[in-house]
């Protein structure tokens, strides 16, 4: 009867989790050679973001600006849409460089999710080596790294654009980060919602033309 | 009552803007005299409405951040502040309630139980009526003229808060001690520019104007 009980429990718990142990990839034996292309590498200039962070009970909304600099790094600042700035950071290749963070959110547990989350969809390229796998459902190709523990899935379209990465960790997907294109090779919303952590951020793309919020 | 009508005087009458790309640096003659004239301006306003640009520099960009809508203020303690461009954002401070309005999203607060409301409504509204010149206890407050305008500059006393704003500067027009312009500096240099325009004063504006559905 314990083991019932035990094993019934153990069957909920499971049935609730987000497995990656049968993720649904096939791998695809030889890799072709692609790699995933940051979505921001396109731009020029500043790519402004309507944004809205769910967190528990907090909600923050504003404006995220994405500035791609030299060498495959980006500066992202978050505003509030009254002009409060809530965190300015510089993501290189190899690091995340606070310049700010509001005090009243610069909580570790917080920063290191923002900075991992944020990091996710500017998609800095890697230094290990892909692996090419597929989707059992759509056959869509995917790209998959190692990184820091984790293994990060990026789906591609046909047109080779990244439209869904998940990072999953040992045993359980983490974060899954959706991209919504138009087209013109530019991401017009970005959705990221974590599986097991009451977090999301959707970011829907106001300009970066003149005479409104860019450079 | 008295501290709110200031704020009416304050934001009313928007004057050229162009011309304050300088900042006054002469020392105010007559600090208790502008005071007195606030006062009484504040206390003939019962509603102001204008328009404003919004200018955000940030060291990090080239060129501002600039967005643009419409506000309206209605005694008692009623403000409504409306981004229209690049995104439409709508917050309402109606008494000891605030709402916020997204796109697709909208949500009500009680400014006492939250910090951060509590301030942003006292600073707004401080800005706006005034009252934030008698806040010597949590800003030090400059006086500066030169021929076009009263120039107020507030510097938080708090070194907690100077690492998030360092300095208030606010722009009151001579000719009627209306506000023209309030800019906001970080302590990393990065400001938050408001230019208001068009501005109407005493006009009826709906009740409804601050009602949140």
């Amino acid at each position: 009867m314990k083991n019932l009980v035990l094993g019934s429990i153990l069957l909920l718990l499971l049935g609730s989790c987000s497995f990656t142990v049968f993720n649904g990839y096939w791998h695809n034996g030889q890799h072709s050679g692609e790699k995933p292309v940051s979505w921001f590498r396109h731009d020029t200039g500043v790519v402004v973001f309507n944004t809205t962070i769910d967190m528990m009970k907090r909600h923050f909304s504003g404006l995220m600006l994405i500035k791609p600099l030299p060498d495959d790094a980006y500066r992202v600042v978050f505003i509030t849409e009254v002009g409060l700035k809530i965190f300015d950071m510089e993501f290189t290749r190899s690091e995340v460089i606070i310049h700010y963070f509001m005090e009243a959110m610069n909580k570790r547990a917080l920063v290191n999710t923002l900075t991992r989350d944020i990091g996710l969809v500017l998609m800095r390229e890697h230094t290990q080596a892909p692996e090419a796998l597929y989707e059992k459902s759509s056959h869509a190709p995917v790209i998959k790294y190692r990184e820091n523990g984790r293994r990060n899935y990026y789906s591609l379209n046909e047109q080779g654009e990244t439209n869904k990465i998940v990072q999953a960790g040992f045993l359980l997907n983490k974060v899954k980060a959706d991209f919504y294109s138009a087209g013109n090779n530019r991401v017009d919303s970005i959705s990221i919602v974590h599986y097991h952590m009451n977090l999301f951020i959707n970011l829907s793309r106001i300009s970066n033309t003149a005479g409104n919020a860019e450079e | 009552m008295k501290r709110i009508t200031e704020l009416f005087c304050i934001i009313v009458l928007l004057p050229a803007l162009n011309l304050m790309s300088q900042v006054p640096v002469r020392p105010m003659k007559d600090v208790a005299g502008f005071k007195t004239r606030l006062n009484s301006m504040s206390a003939t306003i019962s509603t102001i409405e204008s328009d404003f640009v919004q200018e955000k520099n940030l060291s990090v960009l080239a060129n501002k951040i600039i967005s643009r809508g419409h506000f309206c203020f209605k005694k008692e303690n009623n403000i409504r502040w409306e981004y229209m461009q690049p995104y439409k954002y709508l917050i309402i401070i109606n008494k000891d309630k605030i709402f916020i309005k997204e796109e697709s999203n909208q949500k009500q607060y009680d400014i006492q139980s939250n910090r951060m409301f509590q301030e942003m409504n006292k600073f707004i509204s401080g800005c706006i009526q005034g009252d934030i010149l008698k806040n010597d206890k949590e800003y030090n407050v400059g006086y500066f003229e030169d021929d076009k305008y009263f120039f107020v500059k507030l510097v938080p006393v708090s070194e907690k808060i100077r690492q998030m704003l360092n300095e208030v500067q606010i722009w009151f027009d001579r000719n009627d001690l209306t506000v023209s312009r309030i800019q906001m500096i970080e302590s990393g240099g990065d400001y938050t520019r408001i230019d208001f325009t068009g501005k109407k004063l005493n006009t009826d504006i709906p009740v409804e104007k601050f009602s949140f559905r």
